[in-house]
């Protein structure tokens, strides 16, 4: 709000947004935006308190935290990792620099827009989170990372599927004991770890 | 003054590892600091990519279940994947044995316990950190910001630089100490390590509109792969 602050040529609006604000850090944009959009009013002689300001802000910040972890956290995060662990698969360093750059790409490009989107909106921003257009956006994109995911669950089956041994069985019974386990949130690391030390003592002791 | 190869190269990890933490905790959020990313990183940094790649993304497929959210305890994943991938990547580059599997293997276990051991260990210097920070209150917000940013890079460099050279020293005995059969073990277990990424993608997904396309995909997937 610094640069805000000083553009507005008011001091004293920095130092009023120096207090606790959580929310997801590529929607937070769109909150500074929309106080930008109020400080001017207020500043206008517009009929926006600093109450008003403060509401708009604790208003906006834990849903678009929330929104934000959906949308980022649980749908492109995964679907840009599940795409780069199938480059990485078929060994395509040009193809994971490509992910790492597309996916910033769109968080710059969302950060950007989020501060101009907020700014044009203010207070209106309230009911576009709350459209079913935006609920549509979020899970356009979640069950686009579950498709990314099912593509890459195809590539890690398929050598499985296609190598008729006991090893096939085994990673079949690997699946279903690994799933079982993470439903309840127990650490991958450690039942892998387990892993590791059973193969080790197993083949010392079968030779 | 020489200083010593794994001196030297734990200096040039912990600056790694200093930078990957700040992006993840008080920076971009980019995807640099993800075990893939990273074992990249690692890879160009030690002249093994396809060695840091393969680490890399063994870890992430089993940490891909795990997104950092709803308060999801997570281990220390930047030290984990930096001094996994180093040590897969010294062992590649290192030995005559050529059965990469193996030798990815061992710096995959070392990854998931570096990352509970970093994580454990730091755990108190975090929390008397997050006290030293919330003391300076928020007139002195922009000084906070600084130590912030400073105190993160510090601690996760910190972390690599005394735990690589302890994890290091046990990959080489465990590359020279294991016998055939033992190795024949782990790589059997790394054969296996592809199916904690289906397991983790499964759980990621698992809500009913979500699984109808991940099991649809899969299938048409599975279906296109035999074909071709």
């Amino acid at each position: 709000m610094h640069p805000a602050g000083k553009a507005l040529g008011s001091g004293e609006i920095s130092a009023r947004h120096q207090g606790f604000f959580n929310c997801n850090p590529n929607l937070t944009p769109i909150v500074v935006g929309g106080i930008v959009r109020l400080e001017e009013q207020k500043l206008a002689g517009r009929p926006v308190s600093e109450e008003d300001i403060e509401h708009f802000k604790k208003s906006m910040g834990p849903p678009l935290a929330a929104i934000g972890d959906l949308f980022f956290l649980a749908g492109l995060k995964p679907l840009a990792l599940t795409l780069a662990c199938v480059f990485a698969i078929y060994k395509s360093v040009s193809g994971l620099l490509a992910v790492f750059l597309l996916y910033n790409l769109l968080i710059v490009g969302c950060r950007f827009w989020g501060l101009r989107f907020g700014y044009r909106k203010g207070w209106e921003l309230v009911e576009v989170f709350s459209s079913s257009a935006f609920q549509r956006a979020l899970d356009l994109i979640q069950t686009a990372a579950a498709l990314c995911g099912g593509v890459l669950a195809a590539v890690l089956l398929f050598r499985y599927l296609s190598d008729r041994s006991w090893g096939s069985l085994a990673a079949g019974l690997l699946i279903v004991s690994a799933v079982a386990l993470l439903r309840r949130d127990i650490s991958a690391s450690w039942y892998a770890v387990f892993l590791f030390l059973l193969s080790v003592l197993f083949s010392t002791l079968v030779g | 003054m020489e200083l010593s190869p794994l001196l030297e190269t734990s200096m040039r990890l912990a600056v790694l590892a200093g930078l990957l933490a700040v992006d993840l905790r008080a920076g971009w959020q980019s995807l640099a600091s993800e075990p893939l990313f990273a074992g990249l990183a690692v890879g160009l940094l030690l002249g093994e990519p396809q060695a840091g790649i393969a680490t890399g993304l063994f870890v992430q497929l089993i940490w891909l279940s795990m997104p950092p959210m709803r308060g999801a305890e997570r281990p220390d994943q930047v030290a984990g994947a930096v001094i996994g991938a180093a040590s897969s990547c010294l062992l590649v580059s290192r030995t005559v044995d050529s059965r990469v599997e193996f030798l990815v293997g061992i710096g995959v276990v070392l990854a998931l316990l570096a990352a509970y051991v970093g994580r454990t260990a730091t755990d108190p210097l975090w929390a008397m950190r997050d006290r030293y920070l919330g003391r300076m209150g928020w007139e002195g917000a922009g000084r906070a910001y600084l130590v912030g940013l400073g105190s993160v890079f510090l601690l996760e460099a910190m972390v690599v630089f005394v735990l690589f050279p302890l994890f290091q020293l046990a990959a080489v005995l465990a590359e020279g100490v294991l016998g055939e059969v033992a190795r024949r073990g782990i790589v059997f277990w790394v054969a296996l390590l592809p199916t904690f990424g289906v397991a983790s993608i499964v759980n990621l997904f698992w809500q009913k509109n979500l699984v109808r396309s991940l099991v649809l995909t899969t299938f048409v997937g599975v279906l296109v792969l035999w074909l071709k």
